[in-house]
């Protein structure tokens, strides 16, 4: 038989002799990795397998903000687009993406809503992006007056098509006008994001391009060699001469330059999930390290002897350690088929938090090579690291003492402080992941407690983007829109119905920027803006919104009369403060409007954003082919579903199939995110916590066996049972209290990220603390409840009848 | 003059029942001991020596019988009271000296006082006191294992006497050492007898049996004799020369 062979029986024999120690140590391992696996694969899918070009290290994006208030970045307007493609010099190139929802028709039904962007058409060349099928487009492609050309997604091809090739080069309707499908994406290949269907040029007529209409995303790919800070500096420069150029809309804006990684799934406060779940998952394995440590020191302590005999006959350090080594990765091996399993369960388990309308996340969460890689070396780092310093241990045993110990008095429990030393840290890493996952849990309360504004269980939301084929001008979608309410008021159980661009609970547009009548906006401050929606008569009144002072929009405010608007309650306050704003004149989008009322706040996008300054401006003076309804109703509002389509089928056979949302679900859906991450935060500090209890248990038994014979000797000289019993009672306080240090000292390093996605206002509270004390008592009166148990119940004889 | 005796067996047996066989370690011993009394206790392996010496001091209950202790019938005493009068009446020299490896010597010296719940500063004069008596004064923060086993069963002795108990017992407390280190610990119990106390001894070796005023003999958990080995044990009661 081989040495090495015969090292495999030995690590195999010698486990089977310790088979509850193999079991806790291969549990710990499947659990930890298992589940530490599970979120590498959100987290991976979310920063990592959403930037899907080759090139991510040298991928920008270029937000505009403005200089005085810090809100989150904005969109570019498509004049500042080219001016900034032009001028910038730390780029290979510049490419401006937007949203669209396309209008996709191919056959007798209605169509397809499909989501998709309107792309520079130099993007494909620069990102190197290259179609399954067919090809990308192309810079002509966005020539004015080009052939209009569309690239699918696979998705898209596959659910529409077929997988039917033929379709590479066949003309389809889209927004109502003849386009040719060039391309075909890859299975795994998107251009942004998975949930875009359709990519289309984006053209921008140089004359004409808006400077305030905030809607296009910008991304850039850097020079080689360039940095992003030579970046950020070369933008600024752009800025400050674009800032004299247009002091009106550029003045009081700045740029920021950064990695698309750190930005793209949802910005700052995304990231910042994703980074605080990594480390939550790197917390987990040092716990799991700390254990599978903590039981191999144990049993390596009490295998001295055994060490000591193989040395004794002739055994080599270097034999030895690998001997110890080599049955790690016994354990390693067996734990590994678990800890997958583990993996595939919480994934799945996470995979039903998401939405069904978010069901490409399964997409982005994939159990592939790179997330099986990461287990492989969790597993094999995990088990690795702790072996070391055991088989480093064992490998250099005093002989002399060890075999002399066998005489046995005094004998030193080997190095309990490293033991302990692991407890503190397994505490702390846990208690820290406990709170901050409280604080999630109640940044969250906070936000479902938050008021929506109005009542939002009674209110339905339906959109439609009108084809500029068949609705080419502003006549035909004042008909479409005066008919459709008409049409949407007969629905049974409609109170209300009012129309609105942006509905609530949903992408609230860009923000533009306005002048105040009589006030000069200085050169080095920024020009108010806010978002402005279009609504029609009856908005207030159809999500029953309060009315603060002045009046609503009135039918007799049409195109033809003195153009209004109506403010919410943080823009009066943040732009006329005491002075009231009713009666006073203000230009957005190039015409002069005068306040003719103030509505209540109500949150734009989710409950979690803060409220943003709103302009509303009648539908009538500024009509727009992107149309939501909302419809009031006493009643269940899904109840009024099939009502709604079946009206504007009645409108517009030809529209493609509309969704109908419940405003409440609307708004639970812009909370997904959040509600995962807290989930899987939840888990984590759960597992973590679970963990950590085993690991101070092993220790404080192992050590209150080790103490056997202390703890009788202590009877037989008269300590009472309690008194025993508080020796090990006081480690364990030792231990969490040294813990709680640990967790605070975490918890500081990990507030920054923290205060990033914490409801504004969440902090600690006299109830966290106490239930975490609660937990924390508890944990280690579990884990030192048995052992004291055991001391107390020392004999005394056994100082007589020792070893 | 039996109502003076500190410590007396009255038909003390002790069964340890184990799965199958009922082993009589004791049976109806009885036995008196004097204050100021050097009682030693011989007996070939296995005849109940330790048995009864653990008995006396409280470590283990008899199966049946009783025992006085300074006139207290503690056989019914819990475990607790039992632990009391370990720190308070009884010091205990065991045969592997049982030292704590992690306290230091004077720490392990002061652990029955800490147990009775003396003051810091009386503590630290009866080891440094008692460290003294035993010749370890110089050694007072070394660990136990930093010892020879000679003065490990010193500073035993001295862990022993600290509490100034009314009965010293020792199982064979020459057992693991030399014949030069056990002649200095039989040595010291002499002249701790000297001074007035009580001791009660397990030894096999004849020579330090002689020491004792009085040899009993175990066999098979039975008293067989009970020869007075010097004066009479009222006659050394209090009389240190
Ligand atoms: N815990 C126990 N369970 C069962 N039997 C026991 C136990 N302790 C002692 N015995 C038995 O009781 C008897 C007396 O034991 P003891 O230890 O008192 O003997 P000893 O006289 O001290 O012997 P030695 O001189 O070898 O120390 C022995 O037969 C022993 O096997
Ligand atoms: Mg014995």
């Amino acid at each position: 038989m081989s040495p090495f062979v015969l090292s495999i029986r030995w690590a195999l024999r010698s486990w089977t002799r310790a088979p509850f120690l193999a079991a806790t140590a291969i549990l710990t391992l499947a659990l930890g990795v298992g589940v530490s696996t599970a979120v590498y694969s959100v987290v991976s899918g979310a920063l990592l397998n959403v930037v899907p070009w080759s090139d991510p290290d040298r991928l920008v994006v270029l937000e505009a903000r403005r200089l005085e208030e810090s809100t989150q970045g904005q969109g570019a307007a498509p004049g500042m687009f080219l001016d900034w493609r032009e001028q910038a010099r730390a780029f290979e190139g510049l490419a401006a993406l937007q949203y669209w929802r396309f209008n996709l028709t191919d056959g007798d039904d209605g169509g397809v809503a499909v989501e998709g962007r309107l792309v520079s058409a130099d993007s494909f060349d620069l990102f190197e992006i290259k179609p399954a099928m067919g090809r990308g487009l192309v810079p002509a492609d966005g020539e004015p007056g080009a052939p209009r050309v569309a690239v699918l997604s696979h998705g898209l091809w596959r659910r529409r098509y077929g997988e039917d090739s033929s379709v590479v080069g066949r003309q389809i309707q889209i927004d109502g006008e003849p386009t040719t499908i060039v391309g075909i994406l890859g299975e795994e290949q998107f251009f942004l994001a998975p949930p875009d269907q359709l990519v289309m040029p984006l053209r921008i007529d140089p004359a004409a391009a808006s400077r305030t209409d905030r809607s296009l995303f910008v991304m850039g790919l850097l020079r080689t060699g360039a940095t992003l800070d030579q970046a950020q500096r070369d933008m600024e420069l752009v800025i400050e001469r674009l800032a004299t150029e247009y002091p009106a809309s550029d003045a009081g804006w700045s740029v920021r330059v950064r990695w698309l990684s750190d930005v793209f799934a949802g910005g700052d406060r995304a990231t910042a999930s994703m980074l605080l779940l990594l480390a939550a998952v790197i917390f987990v394995l040092l716990i799991v390290c700390a254990n599978v440590a903590n039981l191999l020191l144990a049993r390596s302590a009490a295998r001295i002897k055994e060490m000591a005999t193989r040395a004794a006959v002739g055994g080599s350090r270097g034999q030895l350690a690998r001997q110890l080594l080599l049955e790690n990765a016994l354990l390693a091996l067996l734990a590994f088929p678990l800890a997958l399993l583990v993996a595939r369960g919480v994934r799945d388990f996470f995979l039903t938090q998401v939405p069904p309308y978010m069901g490409w996340m399964a997409m982005v969460m994939r159990f592939d090579l790179p997330v099986i890689g990461f287990a492989i070396v969790a597993t094999l780092a995990t088990v690795l690291l702790v072996g070391v310093v055991p088989a480093w241990q064992a490998s250099r045993v005093d002989l002399q003492s060890a075999l002399k110990e066998g005489g046995g008095r005094g004998a030193s429990a080997g190095r309990p402080w490293v033991r302990q030393l692991l407890a503190v840290a397994q505490l702390g890493l846990a208690i820290s992941l406990l709170s901050t996952s409280l604080l999630m849990v109640e940044s969250m309360r906070r936000v479902q407690t938050r008021d929506p504004g109005f009542d939002v269980e009674r209110v339905l939301v339906t959109e439609v983007q009108l084809p500029k084929a068949r609705y080419p001008s502003e006549e035909h979608w004042r008909e479409f829109e005066r008919r459709a309410i008409a049409e949407l008021s007969r629905v049974q159980g409609a109170d209300a119905v009012a129309s609105v661009d942006f509905p609530p609970y949903g992408f609230p547009g860009p923000l533009a920027a306005f002048e105040i009548e009589g006030e000069v906006t200085l050169p080095d401050k920024s020009a108010p803006s806010a978002l402005v929606h279009t609504v029609s008569t009856q908005y207030l009144d159809a999500l029953g919104l309060d009315l603060r002072r002045g009046r609503g929009i009135a039918d007799s405010d049409e195109g033809s009369s003195v153009p209004i608007a109506i403010v919410n309650r943080t823009l009066a306050e943040r732009y006329f403060g005491q002075e009231g704003s009713l009666g006073r004149r203000i230009r957005v989008a190039g015409s002069w409007r005068e306040i003719v009322g103030v509505v209540e706040d109500y949150p734009n996008r989710s409950l979690r954003d803060p409220i943003e300054p709103l302009l509303l401006i009648p539908f009538s003076q500024r009509p727009h082919p992107s149309l939501g309804f909302v419809l009031r109703t006493s009643r269940d509002p899904l109840a009024l579903a099939s009502g709604v389509r079946a009206a504007m089928r009645q409108l517009d056979p030809q529209l493609p199939t509309l969704d109908v949302f419940e405003m409440e679900q609307r708004m639970e859906n812009q909370l997904w995110g959040p509600r995962l991450v807290q989930s899987v935060m939840w888990i984590l500090s759960q597992v973590a916590l679970l963990l950590a209890a085993m690991g101070v248990y092993a220790v404080i038994s192992y050590g209150t066996s080790q103490r056997a014979q202390e703890f009788a000797i202590r009877a037989a000289l008269g300590a009472e049972p309690g008194q025993v019993a508080l020796l090990v009672l006081r480690q364990a306080a030792l231990l969490s209290a040294f813990g709680v240090l640990v967790a605070l000292g975490l918890s500081i390093a990990l507030s920054p990220l923290l205060a990033r996605m914490l409801y504004a206002g969440t902090g600690w509270s006299v109830l966290q603390f106490g239930g975490i004390a609660a937990v924390l008592a508890f944990v280690a009166l579990v884990a030192a409840g048995e052992p004291a148990w055991r001391a107390m119940r020392s004999d005394p004889m056994g100082a007589l009848r020792a070893e | 003059m039996s109502d003076q005796a500190l410590v007396r067996l009255e038909k003390v047996s002790k069964v340890f029942e184990t799965e199958l066989v009922q082993t009589y370690a004791l049976s109806e011993v009885d036995l008196a001991i004097y204050k100021g009394e050097f009682v030693s206790i011989a007996g070939p392996s296995g005849c109940g020596k330790t048995t009864l010496l653990s008995i006396l001091g409280l470590l283990d209950s008899p199966s049946s019988g009783r025992y006085l202790l300074e006139g207290n019938s503690v056989h019914e005493f819990g475990s607790t009271a039992r632990a009391r009068l370990r720190r308070s009446t009884i010091g205990f020299i065991f045969q592997s000296f049982n030292l704590i490896g992690e306290l230091s010597v004077s720490e392990n010296v002061e652990l029955p006082l800490t147990y009775q719940g003396m003051g810091a500063s009386e503590r630290k004069k009866r080891v440094g006191a008692a460290l003294e008596r035993v010749g370890m004064s110089h050694r007072a923060s070394h660990r136990p294992s930093q010892l020879s086993g000679g003065q490990q069963q010193r500073v035993a002795v001295a862990r022993a006497v600290v509490g100034d108990p009314a009965l010293l017992l020792a199982d064979e407390p020459t057992g693991n050492l030399d014949s030069e280190n056990g002649a200095q610990v039989m040595e010291l119990l002499g002249e701790l007898h000297q001074s007035g106390a009580t001791l009660c001894m397990v030894t096999h070796d004849p020579r330090y049996a002689r020491l004792a005023q009085r040899s009993v003999d175990l066999l098979d958990g039975q008293l067989a004799s009970s020869a007075e080995v010097a004066a009479v044990p009222s006659a050394a009661s209090g009389a240190a020369p």
